[in-house]
């Protein structure tokens, strides 16, 4: 194998496949990043096993080949070298890759390519263009919501309903549930359900980032695993197995008490809350004061730190029914109102039951969280 | 089974031919319990169902595709074999400089996230617990739940000469696969097949492994070993005729040893065993049982001079000190103790 190429071209692609690399793993080969010549391009790719990511760049190819090398070097190297023309050469034989750019040189010691276990790849029907700006805000609203212990696996999922016109992404952990209406450009064949690791809807938000061309989402017949395509990458994720839980029965479907705040003074008071309720369990306490005659309503939010003091909070709100309250988690919170903006609608019914969060002015978004049983 | 791979069964087709078919054709149980004694196969079935259920081919294993090479090289990405110390999720300890002796929850918590995607190869995921016993109460109890609802496309094995220390809770959730202790004869035709071996040095490998065939072939594979065993048996010798000073000195020596190498000595004392057994059953006057058959005459002479309760006191003396070591006495004490237990034989022609 010869090649020659950019260097910053070479360090993008190696930042980006390197997420993939795997830290700790049974099977050695799989901390080295493969390279490969592919027509008039260099492939770079990796694999932990769960997340396959691979990225192409332009390079001039002498002679074709393929070889692994341990990331643990290249990606330094690579990183620490000038903006310039580098080329990289493999002596067959000793299996040692020569980089050489400008006057510095380095060799480094891969392993076959054959060795490699094989990236994936997908095959299937099902194939949907998604807006990358939709589905980051998307992700964005919903990953974070997973379960990130270990009790139930699939819950370490976020789970991918698409239906009709409309692609359903959800997340929950048995305490929340987040759930973003996305639309899609036409409609499917038929119903596609998949369960994505949170961790890998997280690596694909962060390179959604660099791009503003539909994502193609591609998942094979056999339901194991999913193929994401961006300009110059592909990652491919191995499903998690198992059934979602129905969560349209978790979201309640009336509330006795709806107020309205601005998201930025919602969370102030609930991170000035969190001083406090960080000595207890967490728990913020929500009131809400109904309008009264040219008086504004409130939300009053409390939160207490035994033996030392509280806090206590009031946000004028627009407020429809009759007063109510309802504890949660100070982080729950903290969560969720990190990733809206704008205003948002709190609907409770009962100070036992889920409250649910909506962002007012658009319908795609919806938050539930479980309440924290209080004496009042 | 699966010429030309590193992963020969000897014997145990009553078990492995009806659990392969069950296996390929996708009627496999969820768990298998794979239990026998140390050496006799139990992890290269393990293996050999492993490279069945990801087969590529239809006749699966069949020994040629990438896949059934992978499982034997032990690289096959679904298949996941778990030791004591092996890896998992968390960055902030390492289990394989702080020898851990067990197989730990958060060696089991990360197998079971991995249980729960998708094969990676697409056909099904593989764990091999190797020994099952070193799951300390902890992890056992972790698993019990993947266990009782195993996800779809996984296969468990659990393989351990000591079933009795695994908890029925565990035990009650698999299929028990049992292997037991092959011909003397099957495991001398392979060690003979398996060639780099003449067949009288296949006759003794075979006698002395009694029935455990990773036994013979190990030793069979190891150029020194039957030096090292010759070696062992001259010491045995020895310390028959050897005085009580020379002993105890013997006994420093060992304990020295057994700091640094502990299966050096078991060893030792094992061959130690095999050797008194011969001496006994030569005084007894049944000597077709004997193992070390090469050593016939010291075997007379020794069993001349120790009668049947001398070769019965130093047999009991060993399985005492091998106890002992086992238990945590201290060597140089349970050393000592064997040494003055030997007979003492008068000096002479050995």
């Amino acid at each position: 194998m010869k090649v020659t190429c950019l260097q910053e071209n070479l360090a993008k692609g190696l930042s980006v496949v390197s997420r993939a690399v795997a830290s700790r793993s049974t099977l050695p080969i799989t901390a080295n990043v493969l390279l490969t010549t592919d027509n008039s391009r260099l492939k770079l790719a990796a694999t932990n096993l769960e997340i396959a990511l691979s990225y192409w760049i332009g390079a001039k190819i002498e002679e074709e080949g393929a070889i692994t090398v341990p990331n643990k070097f290249l990606t330094p190297f690579v990183d620490s070298l000038p903006n310039d023309r580098m080329e990289l050469e493999l002596s067959p034989r000793s299996k040692q890759v020569k980089i050489e750019c400008g006057r510095n040189t380095a060799t480094i010691g891969g392993m076959d390519a054959g060795d490699f276990p094989p990236i994936p790849t997908v095959q299937g029907d099902m194939l949907l263009y998604i807006d990358p700006v939709a589905l980051r805000k998307a992700l964005t609203q919903v990953v974070f919501a997973a379960a990130s212990d270990d009790s139930r696996p699939v819950l370490q999922g976020v789970h991918l309903l698409a239906e009709g016109t409309r692609l359903a992404v959800a997340a929950a952990d048995g305490f929340r549930l987040a759930v973003h209406y996305l639309q899609l450009s036409g409609p499917v064949d038929e119903k596609l359900e998949i369960i994505v690791p949170a961790k890998a809807m997280s690596e694909l938000n962060r390179l959604l980032a660099d791009t503003d061309q539909p994502v193609e989402m591609l998942v094979n017949a056999a339901r194991s695993s999913v193929l994401f395509r961006l300009p110059s990458i592909e990652m491919v994720v191995q499903l998690l197995q198992g059934a979602y839980p129905d969560y349209n029965r978790l979201i309640p479907q009336n509330y006795t008490t709806r107020s309205v705040v601005p998201v930025s003074e919602f969370l102030a008071s609930i991170r000035r809350a969190a001083i406090f309720s960080r000595e207890g369990s967490g728990i913020v306490r929500l009131q809400v004061h109904p309008n009264e005659d040219l008086v504004p309503g409130k939300l009053e939010v409390q939160a207490k730190a035994e033996e030392i003091g509280g806090s206590d909070d009031r946000i004028d709100a627009s407020v429809d029914g009759p007063s109510a309250k309802i504890a949660f988690n100070s982080r729950y919170l903290q969560d969720v109102l990190g990733v809206l903006d704008g205003q948002v609608a709190l609907e409770v019914s009962s100070p036992s039951l889920p409250g649910v969060l909506r962002p007012v002015g658009s319908d795609n978004y919806l938050h539930v969280i479980m309440p924290m049983f209080v004496s009042w | 089974m699966l010429e030309g791979t590193p992963l020969t069964l000897v014997g145990h087709d009553a078990v492995a031919v009806p659990t392969m078919l069950a296996v390929r054709t996708g009627r496999a149980a969820h768990a298998y319990l794979v239990s026998g004694p140390a050496h006799t196969g139990k992890s290269t079935l393990a293996r050999l169902l492993a490279a069945a259920a990801v087969c590529l081919d239809d006749a699966a294993p069949c020994g040629r595709c990438s896949a059934c090479h992978r499982v034997a090289q032990g690289v096959h990405p679904d298949v996941e074999t778990l030791r004591p110390g092996g890896v998992c999720d968390s960055s902030d300890h390492d289990h394989s400089t702080d020898r851990s002796r067990d197989i730990r929850i958060c060696q089991v918590r990360r197998v079971e996230r991995l249980l729960s995607l998708s094969p990676y190869e697409g056909r099904c995921r593989v764990l091999i617990f190797d020994p099952a016993d070193a799951l300390n109460s902890q992890s056992a109890d972790a698993f019990l739940k993947t266990l009782e609802e195993p996800p779809p496309r996984s296969l468990m094995m659990l393989v351990t000469a000591e079933p009795g220390l695994l908890s029925d809770t565990i035990r009650s959730r698999c299929r028990a696969l049992t292997l037991s202790r092959v011909s003397e004869e099957a495991i001398r035709q392979v060690l003979i097949a398996t060639g780099g071996i003449d067949a009288d040095r296949a006759a003794v490998l075979a006698r002395l492994a009694g029935g455990r065939a990773g036994w013979a072939l190990t030793a069979a594979r190891a150029p020194d070993f039957l030096t090292q065993r010759a070696r062992r048996l001259d010491e045995a010798v020895t310390l028959a005729r050897a005085g009580r000073v020379e002993r105890l000195a013997a006994a420093e020596r060992l304990a020295a040893v057994f700091t640094r190498n502990r299966d050096e000595v078991s060893a030792t004392l094992s061959t130690w065993v095999d050797w008194w057994r011969d001496v006994l059953l030569m005084a007894a006057g049944v000597p077709a049982g004997m193992v070390n058959t090469d050593r016939q005459d010291e075997i007379e002479a020794a069993a001349g001079a120790s009668r049947a309760a001398g070769a019965w006191r130093a047999l009991v003396a060993l399985r005492q000190a091998r106890q002992d070591l086992e238990s945590n006495v201290s060597p140089r004490l349970a050393l000592d103790a064997l040494m003055l237990g030997l007979p003492l034989l008068p000096r002479g022609v050995t």
